[in-house]
């Protein structure tokens, strides 16, 4: 997403969307992030150690929760590191982009 | 009601609504899976097929022992078993243990198999991590069926050719860490 791109006023389900063949990773700010709970017809989304990853087609994050303690649109990264998994599970879901801090 | 019990729970700092649902949808995982299994098991023939039937039979009538090990812990801490036998499926922690397209591929069946109880695993361990020494019963209960998942693990993927396990198959009767909450 460009310098330029606003969101302002954009209903949910746009801020989420994002090009399925983007030749750049999308960035993503944590606000932006927060829309895509994976309900309402949101993407699923969250980020961890920098990369947003869409978790909207996986069994383990319907309805945007997860194993009834996490919960997607935010950065997961410390969550993560006291899940029963490691960061390995992560790469069988794709990565939309990166988390823009600031 | 078990009311001090669950106040004990709640007291130690344990989400007593997030250990319920935790619970609810591993108990639909084990039940769901106990269902899944028969149908692997019943297809696992042939020359490789009838020497993982054995193993996939013990894994199946243990994960209906957990179901049945499971549901008293839930009612005592308030929860409860959804009316629809639908609805208990879909929330499942797991997810299904579907036959896999070709049958004969025994390799396919066993990374079914292995993959539901690595789901498993996950799901016990969190468990734990959540009540250790603060839930001191659900503990226990998690902790007995995350010994029995482990085993499970470990037959099916020495199988897959990922190293010994260390185990042999189940000796007596099943269940040797659920079973006593199964009395």
């Amino acid at each position: 997403m460009g310098e330029g791109d606003s969101h302002s006023g954009l209903p949910p389900r746009l801020l989420c969307s994002y090009p399925a063949t983007a030749p750049a990773m999308k960035e993503y700010t944590l606000e932006e992030l927060a829309q895509c709970t994976g309900e309402d017809g949101n993407p699923c989304l969250f980020c961890c150690d920098g990369l947003v990853y869409d978790a909207s087609e996986s069994y383990h994050w319907r309805k945007g929760r997860h194993h009834a303690l996490h919960r997607a649109g935010a950065d997961l990264t410390e969550e993560l590191k006291k899940a029963p998994h490691g960061a390995q599970l992560l790469e069988r879901l794709p990565v939309v982009g990166r988390l823009r801090r600031g | 009601m078990a009311k001090v019990a669950q106040e004990m729970v709640k007291q130690a700092g344990v989400n007593l609504d997030d250990l319920v649902e935790l619970l609810v949808s591993n108990a639909a995982a084990e039940l769901t899976t106990y269902y899944y299994y028969t149908i692997l098991r019943v297809n696992l023939i042939g020359l490789e097929g009838e020497g993982i039937k054995e193993i996939a039979e013990t894994a199946r009538v243990e994960d209906r022992n957990h179901f049945e090990a499971l549901v008293p812990r839930i009612y005592e801490l308030g929860g409860e078993l959804p009316e629809n036998m639908k609805d208990f499926h879909d929330l499942s922690a797991c997810p299904p243990a579907s036959l896999p397209k070709d049958p004969t591929d025994i390799k396919a069946m066993l990374t079914v198999l292995v993959e539901a109880e690595r789901c498993a695993v996950r799901g016990y361990t969190q468990i734990c991590n959540m009540t250790a020494g603060k839930d001191h019963r659900t503990y226990d209960l998690a902790q007995a069926i995350l010994n029995e998942e482990i085993e499970h693990e470990s037959w099916f993927s020495e199988f897959l050719g990922e190293g010994p396990s260390g185990h042999f198959l189940r000796q007596g009767e099943t269940s040797p860490f659920v079973s006593k909450f199964l009395r």
